[in-house]
């Protein structure tokens, strides 16, 4: 799926807005001493921020593994 | 399933611990194999650029990833289980000023640095001073940021000693070289590529990991909100107080690891290796507000610390905090939790100890072996000199690591030095046209050798080098006279013909408000 630069756009503020909201929630909860809110905020966004970097990394390394075949296929010739 | 989320209250036998083992052993042959292939990919990297800085082309998730593998190391996870469990909530502190001070490095100095890597071709912190004050600046420069990576790798080697010796039943000396023959397995070969992949691959591992072991912890005790109860019911008021923490070390803690972060030539690194300004700063960003991760530990260990007290699990009653987490893994979990949890958290050291023999090795290349042999030499043969420094200084890591009893206390000192001695060099080659070479040369000899007097005072007096003498730590001193000798220095002396206060202007850099990958 090919993503419109304004898409792209809509997506990395949301991006950035979700990870702020984790931010400022994530401490609020931390200097009001509220550990159960705490672990329970740290156990629900763990898991997506594993998921992403597991997937968006998953996309650069194949382009970069598939820069380095070419380079090697180029030197071969 | 449900069986395999919940831990056993009692250890289960040496056998259980045995077979644990062994099938961590597996995992961690096949994952070896894994990272041997992936590097055997990136063995036609070309120049110094590709070989240590993955040809300055690290795009966010890579950057992302890698870098939180990295940043967190095996003493992050053992080291904060056992602090979360023998001092409670208040110990995250010290995680928690490099959460608010990272990220600010990154917004004001993240893109700079990188259109600065792109303009003047920088590999490391003495570059960047360089070609603002110099080239003499470049040895001391040299000897004050080598030394925190190479104790650093040398720590991670003896992390991974003590992890097979605990974890897999090694002798600790074995271990030590077997760590780093793994390391240089994978960094030899394609140099930063292999690094930084395998560091991404690393850290899902230990993401992985570090969420089981909390959902472990907190199976302990049935579910969340059981999790929550047991926590307040059975720990001590101080542990469950964030304002309990003795904030008389506040002052130090927002130095060592806050202000330190501003010179730290591990994230000069990370910046230049950036496929963009923009990638530089958002990933540095991202990576640092990530907080919930750096919790895992602490909370885990709380609440490992709530069971024992509830009798809902059992440890040795003088266990070392430190191994907590270790002995929970392999004593309590099944076979499968137990065996993955071990191999995450061999995973996590590797990441730590490849990306600061890294950090090391492109120090020693750049700023040695350039300067000595000569550059051009060196750029005849680029990957030749850029291997030979990783070895250099994987050996420097086994040395320290087998025959330095001493090296928390080094690492300590050596983090000292640079934060007296670089930092106010480094802000005044960004923020203050009129200090010159001399300013800064004194500064940073000044800075550095009292803080290193100081904290070998503070050792020899007080038994740690972390110490306070007189209310003071070395770093308080060696900051103040570090400022006095560079603003005394700098205007009783003219600047020279070699010294360059654009090269590095703050702003300069910044109006360019240029965020893509193209050099300046």
């Amino acid at each position: 799926m090919k993503w419109t630069p304004a898409q792209r756009r809509v997506l990395v503020g949301i991006g950035w807005g979700a990870v702020w909201l984790l931010f400022v929630v994530f401490h609020g909860l931390f200097f009001t001493n509220r550990l159960e809110a705490l672990l329970w905020i740290t156990l629900v966004s763990v898991g997506p921020i594993w998921v992403l970097t597991a997937l968006g990394g998953m996309v650069e390394l194949r382009a970069l593994l598939a820069r380095f075949r070419v380079l090697g296929s180029e030197e071969r010739e | 399933m449900s069986a395999f989320f919940s831990p056993s209250a009692t250890p289960l036998g040496l056998e259980h611990r045995e077979t644990v083992q062994l099938a961590a052993w597996i995992g961690v042959v096949v994952l070896l194999l894994l990272l041997a292939r992936l590097s055997t990919r990136f063995s036609k990297v070309e120049n110094s650029d590709d070989f240590l800085l993955m040809g300055r082309g690290v795009g966010f998730w890579l950057f992302f990833g890698a870098y939180t593998g990295a940043a967190i190391g095996g003493a992050s996870i053992a080291g904060f289980t056992g602090m979360g469990f023998d001092e409670g909530i208040s110990s995250f502190w010290i995680l928690l000023v490099s959460g608010f001070t990272v990220p600010l490095f990154a917004w004001l100095f993240g893109g700079n640095l990188n259109r600065f890597g792109r303009e003047k071709s920088a590999f490391t912190l003495s570059d960047f001073l360089v070609h603002r004050y110099g080239p003499a600046v470049r040895r001391p420069a040299l000897f004050i940021t080598y030394l925190r990576p190479a104790f650093i790798t040398g720590l991670q080697f003896l992390a991974i000693g003590t992890l097979l010796r605990v974890g897999f039943g090694m002798g600790t000396s074995s271990g030590v070289l077997m760590g780093a023959v793994i390391v240089l397995g994978y960094t030899l070969i394609g140099g930063q590529y292999s690094a930084i992949s395998s560091q991404w691959l690393q850290s899902l591992l230990q993401g992985l990991g570090m969420l089981l072991f909390l959902v472990f912890a907190i199976r302990l005790h049935g579910g969340v909100s059981e999790a929550g109860d047991a926590m307040v019911t059975h720990l001590p008021a101080v542990f469950l107080d964030v304002y309990s923490a003795d904030f008389s070390w506040m002052s130090v803690w927002l130095i060592s690891m806050g202000v330190f972060y501003f010179v730290d030539p591990w994230l000069f690194q990370w910046a230049y290796m950036a496929k963009d300004p923009r990638t530089s700063r958002n990933a540095l960003v991202a990576a640092a507000v990530a907080s919930p991760w750096g919790a895992v530990s602490f909370l885990g260990g709380m609440l490992l610390a709530a069971a024992v007290v509830s009798g809902d699990l059992v440890l040795p009653a003088d266990i070392d905090p430190d191994l907590v987490y270790l002995t929970f893994v392999q004593d309590h979990l099944g076979l499968g939790g137990g065996a993955l949890l071990l191999v995450a958290y061999l995973m996590t050291v590797l990441s730590c100890a490849s990306s600061f023999l890294m950090n090391g090795a492109t120090i020693l290349k750049t700023d040695l072996l350039d300067s000595v042999l000569g550059a051009e030499r060196v750029r005849e043969r680029p990957l030749l000199f850029g291997r030979l420094a990783i070895l250099a200084t994987a050996l420097f890591g086994v040395v320290a690591a087998l025959w330095v009893p001493v090296l928390v206390p080094l690492w300590i000192i050596g983090q000292s030095l640079a934060v007296s001695g670089l930092f106010w060099p480094v802000m005044a080659a960004w923020f203050w046209p009129r200090a010159t070479g001399t300013g800064a040369l004194l500064s940073m000899a000044v800075g550095g050798l009292t803080s290193f007097a100081w904290a070998l005072w503070a050792w020899h007096d007080q038994g740690s080098a972390s110490a306070l003498v007189m209310g003071l730590h070395a770093a308080h001193v060696g900051m103040v006279t570090s400022l006095i000798a560079l603003v005394a220095g700098s205007l009783l002396t003219q600047p020279g013909p070699e010294e360059s206060p654009e090269a590095t202007s703050w702003a300069r850099l910044w109006k360019m408000n240029d965020m893509s990958g193209e050099a300046p």
